[in-house]
C-alpha cells in the first residue's frame, strides 16, 4: 500500500518543527520530562499546577497515583516528590485562571 | 524546538527490534470527539461514498482491487489512498540556487546538527505530524514484526518500504555473498539468507498472528516458479507501477532503488521474496485499527528539560472524532471539505482550550474535563447549560449511542430487567429543579491547602432535571427486604488502575419521589458533558451522588465499598485540627449539601466607578430551604438582610440581591451569609477536612470603589 516514495515522505515528517510558548507546562527541572510523562497519561499539566501542597501531602498524592497506575520508576520517586513540592508549595501564589476560548454563550 | 513524533506501536517496534524500551519524555493521546461537519458525498468509480457511513479508504482500496493493474484508474486510486495519510505528511520542496544555500538545523533522535542545503522542504497546508505518526506507526510496527521474524528464522533483509520488506533467501539458506550495495550493506557484505521457500517458516507466524498480519507477494524472482532462466550477475526488479526491470551490475540496482520505486529486486543466484503489510486490511482490522488510531502519540523532544508542546486532548481537539469516524474525517479532507481548524491549531502559541458550548468557563482541568462557572455568569435562577459546571473524575465515554444504550436494574430485586432509552422515555416523567453542587466546590479556599480540583465558587448550578422516578424503576423490579442501598455505575472510562467511579445511596433516598433518572436538563436532552443519555439526579445531595452516563442500577444489601465511597467523599466524625490526619474508619459518607451563599457580583478584586452597587448572588441549603441571606459591607461588623428572589423550588437555590451605597471611595470587604429553615447558618470558617469537602464559609470579596 504505502510505497517507498511515501515512506520517504513519512521519514521527512520527523523533521517537523514546532515552537510554543506554553504557560501550562510543568516548570523546568531535571525530572520534569518524567513527571510530565507519568502524569500526562490522565492529566493535563493544569491540574498539577493548581495544587499548593506540602511535601507530606505531595508524597501521599504521588503514592496514590502510583497505586492507580502512574508509571514512576521507584528510583525516581524521591526526585518526583522533591520536584512537585518545590515547584508547587503551599505559599506560592495561584496561577491566573484559564478560560474556555470563545465568547460567552447563553 | 525540534520534535520527532512517534506513536504507541513504535514502542513495541523498538522493543522487538532492539530489545530496549525507548525513554518517553512526553506522551499524550489524541481523543477523537464528534464528527466533522460539512462533509459531502462523492463518487469513486461506481460507488457513492457517504462520509458519514462509509469508510472512504476501504472503498478506494476495494475499487482499486476490481481493476486490472493496467487500468488508468488503478494508479489514480492508489494515489488517492496514499493521499489519505500523505496529506498529513506533506512536504514541499523549495530549491535555491547553489549560491543561496540555507542553513538548516537537522534533528535526529537526540542528535542535532546544522548544515547547508539548497533544498528546503516546507510543511504542506494540512501537515499534522501527530496524525501522520499514528498512521505510519502501524506500518513501522509491522516492519519490526517482519524484521524480527526474519531474524529469528536466521535471515536478514535488504530494504524496506513503509510497510513492506525485501528479504534474502537462497536455496539452502545460510550465508550468502552479497555482490552489490542495495541498501546499507557494503559491497562484499555477507548476508544471512533464509532457506529457500521461507514461507514455510512464515506459516507458523501467520497462524500465531491470526493470519492477517502478513501478505505474501510473490513478485520476486523465484527460480522454482520462474525456472532457471537467469544468469549470474543479473538483477531483476519491479517498480511501483508493476514494471519489470532487468539489468546487470551494481549501477542497475542503485538506479532501481534510487527511483524510490523498487518493490522487489531479485539477485543473482538467490532470490528475494517480498512481504508487505495488508494495506487496507490493516487499517480495517480491529487490532490494526485500534493499535494505530487508539494509540498513544509520543514525541521526543531535543531539549528534555523544556518540553514546550501543549498537550492535545479532547478539549483542544473537539473535532477529532471517534475511532470509527477518523477515516471519515480523512475522507472529508481529501474530498476537499477542508480540515477542521482545531486540527491545525496544534502548533499555535496560545494555550487555547476549546470546548464547544462552554465558552468562557474556567478550565480547572482540561483532562479530565473540569469546568467551573465564573461568578459573574450567575445571573439567572436556572443556569443555562453553557454555564453549567462540568466535573469528570475520568475520561468521558468515547462512544455514546442512544440506540444501543441500555440501563440494567438488578441486584437485590425480584425481577431484574433492562431498559432501552426508548423504554425510559415512555415512563412517566417528573421534573425537579435542583441545585447541583460538587462536594469540592470552594476547595480552593481551604487553608491549609488540600489536594484536588481547586474550585472556588462556581462548581454549582441550578437546572430543571426531568425523567422517570428511580422509585418507579425500582418498584417495577421489586426490591427484596435485603435491599438497603442503590448503586449507580456509568460509562466513565477508567484510566490505568484507577478504581471505577461507582457510588451508592441509601434505599430511603433512592425511593424518595424526587430522586430521578434524568434524561433531560432544562427541557433538552442531557448534553454529553452532563451525562447523556441518562444520569441519576439525587436532589439536595452532593453532585457525586448523581452519577452520569448511567448504565447500571444495582440494589445492594450494604453501602457500596469502593474508592469513591471510601475513602472518597467522606467527612470525619470528629472535628480535627486543620492539617490533621483522619482515620478513614472514623468518617461518614457525605450526602446533603451544606447551607451556603456565594457572591456573584461584584467579583473579587474589582474596581468600581459607581458608588451605588448591586451586590447579588445565590444561596442554597441542600434539602433545606434558605430563609434569609445577610450581607455585610464592613468586613462582618454589621449585617443587613438581602432581598430574596421570587423564584424558588424545593432543592433549588434562591437568588438574592442587596443595593448598597458606598459611603466613600476606598476598599471594602463584602460578605454574604445564608440561613436555612433548619436553623443552620453559614459559618465564619468551614469545617476543615483533608479533601476540602463541603466548604461553606461565609463568602467574601474585596472591592475598590473609586472616586
Amino acid at each position: 500500500m504505502f510505497e517507498t516514495r511515501a515512506g520517504k515522505a513519512s521519514l521527512l515528517v520527523l523533521l517537523g518543527t514546532i515552537s510554543s510558548a506554553q504557560s501550562q507546562d510543568l516548570p523546568a527541572g531535571t525530572i520534569q520530562a518524567k513527571v510530565n510523562t507519568a502524569c500526562a497519561e490522565c492529566h493535563d499539566a493544569g491540574i498539577i499546577r493548581q495544587q499548593r501542597l506540602s511535601e507530606k501531602v505531595w508524597t501521599k498524592e504521588l503514592d496514590k497515583m502510583i497505586k492507580w497506575g502512574a508509571l514512576v520508576d521507584p528510583a525516581d520517586r524521591t526526585a518526583f516528590i522533591k520536584y512537585l513540592s518545590e515547584s508547587f508549595p503551599p505559599d506560592k501564589p495561584s496561577d491566573p485562571v484559564i478560560r474556555v476560548v470563545g465568547r460567552k454563550t447563553r | 524546538m525540534w520534535l520527532i513524533w512517534y506513536a504507541g506501536p513504535d514502542l513495541a517496534a523498538s522493543k522487538l527490534a532492539t530489545g530496549r524500551t525507548p525513554q518517553i519524555f512526553k506522551a499524550f493521546r489524541l481523543v477523537p470527539v464528534g464528527v466533522q461537519e460539512g462533509m459531502k458525498t462523492t463518487v469513486i468509480g461506481t460507488r457513492t461514498i457517504d462520509p458519514e457511513k462509509d469508510g472512504f479508504f476501504r472503498v478506494v482500496i476495494e475499487e482499486r482491487k476490481k481493476l486490472p493493474k493496467s487500468h488508468s484508474h488503478y494508479l489514480l486510486l492508489k494515489i488517492i489512498a496514499n493521499a489519505l495519510y500523505g496529506i498529513f505528511a506533506e512536504l514541499n520542496k523549495d530549491e535555491y540556487g547553489k549560491n543561496r544555500a540555507k542553513r538548516l538545523e537537522v534533528f535526529s533522535g537526540e542528535h542535532k546538527f546544522e548544515q547547508s542545503t539548497v533544498v528546503v522542504e516546507r510543511p504542506g497546508k494540512f501537515q499534522f505530524p501527530p496524525a501522520a505518526a499514528l498512521i505510519t506507526a502501524g506500518g513501522r510496527l509491522m516492519l519490526s514484526l517482519l524484521e524480527r521474524m526474519i531474524k529469528d528464522l536466521g535471515g536478514t533483509y535488504l530494504l524496506t518500504g513503509t510497510d513492506s520488506m525485501l528479504f534474502v533467501a537462497s536455496k539452502e539458506g545460510g550465508l550468502v555473498h552479497h555482490p552489490v550495495r542495495p541498501h546499507r550493506h557494503r559491497p562484499g557484505h555477507i548476508l544471512r539468507g533464509l532457506a529457500h521457500c521461507p514461507y514455510n517458516g512464515f506459516e507458523n507466524y501467520q497462524t500465531e498472528a491470526s493470519g492477517w498480519i502478513l501478505r505474501r507477494e510473490r513478485r520476486g524472482f523465484d527460480p522454482v516458479r520462474d525456472g532457471p532462466g537467469w544468469h549470474p550477475g543479473q538483477y531483476h526488479a519491479y517498480d511501483y507501477r508493476g514494471n519489470y526491470w532487468s539489468g546487470r551490475g551494481p549501477s542497475f540496482v542503485g538506479r532501481a532503488l534510487g527511483s524510490g520505486a523498487a518493490h522487489c529486486v531479485g539477485l543473482d543466484h538467490y532470490n528475494s521474496c517480498f512481504c508487505s503489510g495488508c494495506g487496507a486490511d490493516f487499517l480495517h482490522h480491529p487490532a490494526g485499527l485500534s493499535c494505530c488510531l487508539g494509540s498513544w502519540l509520543l514525541h521526543l523532544i531535543s531539549n528534555r528539560s523544556a518540553a514546550k508542546v501543549r498537550l492535545l486532548d479532547h478539549a483542544q481537539l473537539p473535532m477529532m472524532l471517534s475511532r470509527r469516524a477518523l477515516l471519515r474525517q480523512f475522507s472529508g479532507t481529501v474530498l476537499g471539505a477542508g480540515v477542521s481548524r482545531p486540527l491545525l491549531f496544534w502548533a499555535t502559541d496560545t494555550p487555547a482550550v476549546s470546548v464547544p458550548g462552554k465558552e468562557g468557563m474556567i478550565v480547572r482541568s482540561g483532562r479530565f474535563l473540569d469546568l467551573e462557572m465564573p461568578p459573574e455568569f450567575l445571573e439567572t435562577w436556572l443556569t443555562p447549560i453553557g454555564h453549567f459546571f462540568v466535573r469528570n473524575h475520568m475520561h468521558e465515554p468515547s462512544t455514546l449511542d442512544a440506540d444501543t444504550w441500555r440501563l440494567s436494574i438488578g441486584g437485590e430485586v425480584d425481577r431484574p430487567y433492562t431498559l432501552a432509552l426508548e423504554d425510559l422515555s415512555k415512563l412517566k416523567s417528573h421534573t425537579v429543579t435542583n441545585t447541583l453542587e460538587c462536594a469540592g466546590n470552594g476547595r480552593g479556599f481551604q487553608r491549609p491547602r488540600v489536594p484536588g480540583v481547586q474550585w472556588l465558587r462556581g462548581a454549582v448550578g441550578t437546572a430543571r432535571f426531568s425523567g422517570p422516578r428511580l422509585h418507579d424503576l425500582l418498584q417495577h423490579a421489586g426490591i427484596k427486604t435485603t435491599g438497603k442501598h442503590v448503586m449507580f455505575h456509568g460509562l466513565d472510562e477508567v484510566p490505568g488502575r484507577v478504581p471505577p467511579f461507582i457510588r451508592s445511596i441509601p434505599i430511603e433516598k433512592a425511593m424518595n419521589l424526587d430522586t430521578l433518572i434524568a434524561t433531560q436538563m432544562n427541557g433538552a436532552p442531557l448534553a454529553r458533558h452532563h451525562g447523556f443519555p441518562a444520569r441519576a439526579l439525587v436532589p439536595g445531595w452532593i453532585g457525586a451522588a448523581s452519577c452520569k452516563w448511567l448504565t447500571k442500577i444495582k440494589v445492594l444489601d450494604k453501602e457500596f465499598e469502593g474508592n469513591f465511597m471510601k475513602p472518597g467523599y467522606r467527612m470525619p466524625n470528629q472535628s480535627i485540627s486543620p492539617g490533621g490526619e483522619v482515620n478513614p474508619d472514623d468518617t461518614h459518607p457525605i450526602t446533603i449539601l451544606a447551607v451556603k451563599s456565594v457572591i456573584a457580583q461584584p467579583v473579587e478584586g474589582s474596581f468600581l466607578k459607581s458608588r451605588t452597587l448591586r451586590i447579588h448572588g445565590a444561596a442554597w441549603a441542600g434539602e433545606a430551604a434558605v430563609t434569609r441571606v445577610d450581607v455585610s459591607t464592613d468586613s462582618g461588623t454589621t449585617w443587613q438582610a438581602a432581598r430574596l428572589g421570587t423564584e424558588q423550588a424545593r432543592y433549588a437555590w434562591r437568588l438574592w440581591d442587596y443595593i448598597w451605597q458606598a459611603p466613600r471611595p476606598g476598599q471594602y470587604t463584602i460578605m454574604s451569609r445564608a440561613t436555612d429553615n433548619q436553623g443552620h447558618i453559614q459559618p465564619q470558617t468551614a469545617v476543615w477536612n483533608p479533601s476540602g469537602y463541603l466548604y461553606n464559609a461565609i463568602d467574601q470579596v474585596e472591592i475598590h470603589v473609586r472616586d
